[in-house]
């Protein structure tokens, strides 16, 4: 992978496609980190996808030459890249869905992946998906925060929101979140 | 209603009562959501999970802190080392305690000590007293042993059959004539004299005399011989102490005298005679129907036989073993006697002897050191030992022993402890003695050693308590660090080149103020003086597109800060990074403002020197939406420049991008035309959301070969920018500051203009405000 080419569209504030370009980028490399990861698991392994966007950040990104946004753009990419690769593991696991409410999520320390917790990890998924539909806002720092490990003041500057509205977001999509998975059983 | 519009009003009334206590913000839901039943029912619910959540944290922060701790060791020592902590935190804390708990081992140790040492010298005591009882033992056996022996001597010289021969003419002599003056003539005094001379030498006495049976007289001795063959003490009277013994030895019995003095000894004694103390025994001389015919005394000097068995007992440095008598008289030799022929004791005599002479009273001061006594001597009370045995005597039960553990002062006045015996059946007693000093000479060693000991602890817990009060202080620093003058840091909002910036609070006011902490340190006070000059021209700054500075000050470790008004905004440079474009009204009511606030300053012969999108606020100030806030005035740029531009240089984004070329070749220059540039230079930037440099080396690469025309104004590709707009803005960069427009009221007037053309309306402002800051 090219550092400098990732970097460069990074910093390349004006490319629309700009998105379309870095996912597939940081997909492969977390896709390539985590199938390692995998392919030692034992059970009770833990993952950490926040550490593993982090890692492709060091591997990916020339940290000299990019500034906060082009930082915080990467781990906005990274969190919707590692979402996709865990849940995708899951359901090729053929993971069976927990059932709501049968284990406690804490959705504050970051998730931190096991086996056993896939399909945990697949009823957050749905959730966040219903969460898209209704305010897709809220979703989206749900996303970063979750899966990207990304700091209020990160997600703001990301989302172009204030840091009293994404921690109003916050609050509000992780009442939501545990609500639906209640009911929906 | 549909989930989405539902969704999105709860969270608009979650955002205004999440900071309400529970109750109020049950009661202002239902209040928000009025009528609307599902609208109510979802707040509340949301609400719920989101208090439970809350509630659950507060209870669960010590839990989570012992999970967390947990994987760090076992679970034990984990919880071990918490409960050391906190023991340690409360004992080690805060001053108090740590001083209360210094003292407190201090003190401890002091006790210990001082109990350990009173042990000891108990212990020490113990032994010494032992000690001494056994050595007045043995001393009173030996004595008695001695006196034995001497006894049986004199007995067997009594019984010879010379003795015997002259005793029995010696009685009939007396009888005959009871004034002695026929005994005085008689040949038989001068044989029997003779005979006792003789036989002085082989009985090692020092005077053999026989006593009259009838009266206390003296008769026949060999002390002082005359030239008739006779002695001058012939028919003279014994000294009223001894008629006792005289008496006893009249019904047969052998008597020991212990040391008198010669003068005391027998009355009217010649007094050219040297004074000297004698022991005596004596014993009758029997015929043979028992009758006593005359008493045969046996003399030695008290220097020779008698006082040199206590010699014998004599050890270490002080100790002595002495007798004394009845009256509280020494009756032996003193191993001191040399050092109290120097003093009044023994009346400064170079050849006095202790016997006898010495009275064992305690003279109050020592004497030995040359010191009068104040009191007469028959006015000084006995030594403590010798007022015991006296008292003991003559409570006559049967006591003869004692000793005495505590320091007293003995005759020479000097503290000693002693121990005694009392002889009733001779009449004297033996007392030991050891100068205090020496006798706890080891619980001295002790005693020094400790207060070594404990003077390097006392030391020590100082430093120990200082450093620690000075950790403390540090500890304390820190937390200090969070007060600067009146005001309290809360978080930090930003680091910046050359500071951290803090939001604060005025300590007694509460209003909300923004703190900048200069990183660099002022050297000299050239620069401090530079700077309070700054920050005073920059706090009378008073347009509203300034930022307000109230105080400045400097830190414990020699840091600037300055306090400036806390602004709720976002920084223009976050708002060209948002994705979409600025508007060009927008812009222009930015730029504008900027102007504004730059004139005051200008007039003022202030410069900026570093405006940047970063040094620009967007702020909604109480609902007076989008209002322009410039920051960072003209405060010591050149710290900055120099030290850190360098490694700034070589990002983007750095300051540079909005630097006048001048002013980045002289980080001093105070021109105000480099504001000028700057505000060109972020024009350019608000309305391409790209740097200058950027956009030139993007016109190069397109084939542009110099940077010669017009170039400038057509670095803004967007199609709405009007062209006297930036043209205008280019006409700002131009490398040449004499090409530039001269002043700022030039740029005010444009702009103004432009503005009355593109105008920002408060509506649109707040239009903005509400997408941004969503739920205010």
């Amino acid at each position: 992978m090219d550092k400098k080419n990732v970097t460069k569209i990074l910093n390349d504030s004006s490319l629309e496609r700009r998105d379309a370009q870095l996912y597939p980028l940081v997909y492969d490399n977390l896709h390539l980190i985590a199938e390692k990861l995998y392919a030692r698991e034992k059970k009770g392994h833990t993952l950490q996808p926040t550490l593993l966007v982090n890692e492709a950040y060091m591997s990916l990104v020339d940290q000299d030459h990019i500034d906060w946004k082009g930082r915080s753009h990467f781990f906005a990419v990274g969190a919707q890249a590692i979402r996709r690769i865990l849940v995708d593991h899951a359901r090729k696991k053929n993971a069976n869905k927990r059932g709501a409410g049968a284990q406690r999520i804490d959705l504050e320390e970051g998730i931190a992946y096991t086996p056993e917790k896939e399909g945990n990890l697949l009823d957050i998924d749905e959730a966040l998906e219903h969460l898209e539909r209704v305010h897709e806002r809220q979703a989206k720092v749900v996303e970063l925060k979750f899966f990207g490990g990304m700091k209020m003041q990160e997600i703001a500057d990301e989302l172009g929101v204030s840091i009293k509205t994404i921690e109003i977001d916050w609050k509000v999509a992780k009442a939501w979140l545990k609500k639906f998975m209640q009911s929906d059983i | 209603m549909n989930d989405q519009s539902l969704h999105e009003k709860s969270s608009e009334i979650l955002a205004k009562v999440l900071d309400l206590p529970f109750q109020e913000a049950i009661k202002k839901i239902n209040e928000l959501s009025e009528s609307d039943e599902q609208l109510r029912k979802e707040t509340l619910a949301l609400y719920n999970e989101i208090y439970a959540e809350e509630v659950e944290k507060d209870n669960n922060t010590d839990e989570t802190t012992f999970t967390k701790t947990k994987l760090i060791g076992r679970k034990d020592s984990v919880f071990r080392s918490k409960v050391v902590s906190s023991w340690t935190k409360n004992l080690f804390g805060n001053k108090r305690n740590r001083l209360i708990l210094v003292i407190f081992f201090l003190l401890l140790l002091l006790s210990g000590g001082i109990l350990s040492g009173g042990y000891i010298r108990n212990n020490i005591l113990a032994s010494e007293k032992e000690e001494k009882i056994a050595l007045i033992n043995t001393t009173t056996e030996i004595f008695q042993r001695w006196l034995q022996y001497e006894k049986e001597k004199i007995k067997s010289f009594a019984e010879q059959e010379t003795i015997v021969r002259f005793s029995k003419s010696i009685d009939s002599l007396e009888n005959l004539d009871e004034s002695y003056q026929l005994l005085r003539g008689s040949k038989t005094a001068v044989e029997v004299t003779k005979w006792l001379k003789k036989n002085k030498k082989s009985s090692g006495y020092g005077i053999i005399s026989l006593l009259s049976n009838s009266s206390p007289k003296d008769l026949l001795s060999t002390s002082i011989v005359d030239s008739t063959g006779v002695t001058k003490m012939f028919g003279a009277d014994l000294g009223e102490i001894i008629y006792k013994d005289y008496l006893r030895a009249r019904t047969g019995e052998v008597v020991f005298i212990p040391p008198i003095n010669n003068l005391d000894l027998i009355n009217n004694y010649d007094k050219g005679v040297e004074k000297q103390a004698w022991i005596n025994f004596l014993c009758p001389v029997f015929d043979e129907n028992g009758e006593v015919k005359t008493i045969l005394c046996g003399s030695y000097l008290a220097i020779k036989g008698f006082s040199n068995i206590l010699k014998v007992s004599k050890h270490g440095a002080t100790s002595e073993t002495y007798a004394f008598n009845e009256d509280g008289k020494m009756l032996s030799s003193s191993r001191f006697t040399e050092q109290l022929r120097n003093t009044h004791l023994l009346e400064f005599d170079a050849n006095a002897e202790t016997i006898y002479n010495i009275d064992l009273r305690d003279p109050g001061v020592n004497v030995m050191k040359g010191a009068t006594p104040r009191l007469q001597k028959v006015a000084q009370p006995y030594t403590e030992i010798v007022e015991m045995a006296l008292n003991r005597i003559k409570a006559n039960d049967s006591t003869f022993t004692g000793a005495i553990m505590e320091p007293y002062r003995d005759y020479r006045g000097i503290e000693v402890i002693g121990a005694y015996v009392w002889l009733p059946e001779y009449n004297f007693g033996i007392i030991t003695e050891e100068d205090y000093e020496e006798a706890l000479a080891s619980l001295m060693y002790f005693k020094y050693t400790f207060i070594v000991f404990f003077t390097v602890i006392l030391l020590l817990s100082f430093l120990l308590f200082n450093s620690n009060v000075r950790i403390a202080r540090i500890g304390k620093k820190v937390d200090d660090f969070s007060v600067l003058g009146q005001y309290k840091l809360k978080e930090k909002l930003g680091e910046g080149g050359f500071g951290q910036v803090f939001k604060a609070e005025h300590t007694f006011l509460k209003t909300p103020v923004a703190i900048k902490v200069l990183k660099t340190e002022f050297v000299n006070t050239d620069m401090l003086e530079r700077f309070e000059k700054e920050v005073k021209i920059t706090s009378s700054l008073s347009h509203p597109n300034t930022i307000k500075v109230y105080d400045y000050g400097t830190t414990d470790d020699n840091n600037f800060y300055y306090v400036m008004e806390y602004l709720n905004g976002i920084s223009l440079d976050k708002v060209v990074n948002m994705n979409a474009d600025i508007p060009l009204a927008r812009g222009i009511y930015i730029l504008y403002h900027l102007c504004l606030s730059l004139k005051e300053a200008h007039e003022k012969g202030l410069v900026h020197r570093d405006i940047k999108p970063m040094n620009v606020m967007l702020c909604d100030q109480g609902g007076a939406f989008d209002l322009v806030k410039l920051l960072d005035f003209g405060l010591v740029k050149e710290v900055d420049t120099s030290i850190s531009q360098q490694t700034q240089i070589n990002r983007i984004g750095g300051t540079p991008m909005f630097m006048a070329p001048e002013r980045i070749r002289d980080p001093f220059n105070a021109d105000q035309r480099v504001d000028i540039y700057s505000i060109g230079a972020l024009g350019m930037y608000l309305f391409s959301g790209q740097y200058l440099l950027e956009l030139i080396s993007q016109k190069m690469l397109s084939g542009e070969q110099t940077l010669q025309g017009d170039f400038r104004s057509q670095l803004i590709e967007r199609k709405d920018i009007p062209t006297d707009l930036s043209n205008f803005l280019g006409e700002c960069i131009r490398f040449d500051p004499n090409k530039r427009p001269e002043s700022i009221d030039v740029l005010i007037a444009f702009f103004e203009e432009k503005n009355k053309e593109y105008p920002w309306t408060r509506q649109d402002a707040k239009n903005w405000w509400n997408t941004y800051d969503v739920y205010s």
